[in-house]
């Protein structure tokens, strides 16, 4: 069985962005998940309703 | 750089600094981190006032395990003379678990040297002592930091020497890459870059099965 253990996230180092990191640790090989890879949210099934003009707006 | 947050127990290093030792440090680094222990070592002490015996005496109250590489016992090639800095530490290790007291008096170590009996020619004092050869092979000296680590705390399973190595391996392959990107110099890395980008790999690392 394989063992399990708790992994905590390490911090980045300092002064360099999460992007940076991303694709470095995905040009490194350490990391399968590629670095365009971004959570993708779930298609509107519906059509997205016009943006509503606020009250003050309409009051004008 | 401690962080008081970390409940990682602490592994002291006595160890050479020099770029001849520099792969089998990386090793011991590795192993530590993996096995889920914080590496301590004077190289972490950045402030050039404070005196360094100080600090290193304060990292050797701290931590409950030491590992100390006494296999550095031949002169330099330009001077002629041998660094006698890792078997002091030691000797001060050992002092504190035989004269300290509380939790001074659990400290255990791990004595290594590069050749078995190496050193009954040169610190016969500690004779009667187990020491481990590592024979200057960093797969060697990854399993020997693994099993010694495991045997020190039964508290939790550690991944087998066979994992740990190929995952180090990964690690020295992918290590230029990943500091090309992030423009740090992989033959030159300071300390606290090189734990970061230990700790970055075995994060990343952590869903793959070999």
């Amino acid at each position: 069985m394989a063992v399990k253990k708790k992994v905590n996230k390490p911090k980045a180092p300092k002064g360099i962005s999460k992007k940076v990191l991303r694709k470095a640790l995905s040009e490194s090989g350490w990391t399968t998940i590629p670095v365009s890879s971004k959570k993708k949210t779930a298609k509107r099934k519906t059509t997205i309703s016009k943006k509503k003009t606020s009250t003050a707006k309409r009051k004008r | 750089m401690a962080k008081h947050s970390d409940k990682r127990k602490g592994v002291f290093i006595n160890c050479p600094f020099d770029t001849q030792y520099q792969p089998l440090f990386d090793a011991i680094l590795f192993t530590v981190i993996d096995c889920g222990f914080k590496p301590r070592c004077s190289l972490e002490n950045y402030d050039g006032g404070s005196v360094r015996i100080e600090y290193i005496s304060k990292l050797i109250s701290e931590c409950e395990f030491g590992i100390h590489d006494i296999s550095r016992n031949k002169g330099d090639k330009k001077t002629g003379y041998a660094r006698f800095n890792m078997p002091y530490e030691l000797g001060l290790f050992i002092g504190a678990s035989k004269f300290g007291t509380g939790k001074q008096k659990n400290k255990k170590c791990l004595i290594l040297e590069s050749k078995k009996y190496e050193y009954q020619k040169y610190l016969s004092d500690i004779s009667g002592q187990d020491t481990y050869a590592h024979k200057n092979n960093e797969a060697t000296l990854i399993r020997i930091v693994r099993d010694w680590l495991s045997q020190c705390n039964k508290t939790k399973e550690l991944p087998s020497s066979k994992y740990v190595v190929k995952k180090y391996n990964a690690f020295k392959k992918g290590l230029p890459a990943f500091c090309k990107t992030i423009q740090w110099d992989h033959k030159n890395l300071k300390y606290h870059e090189q734990i970061s980008a230990i700790e970055q790999c075995l994060y990343a690392q952590k869903g793959t099965v070999y």
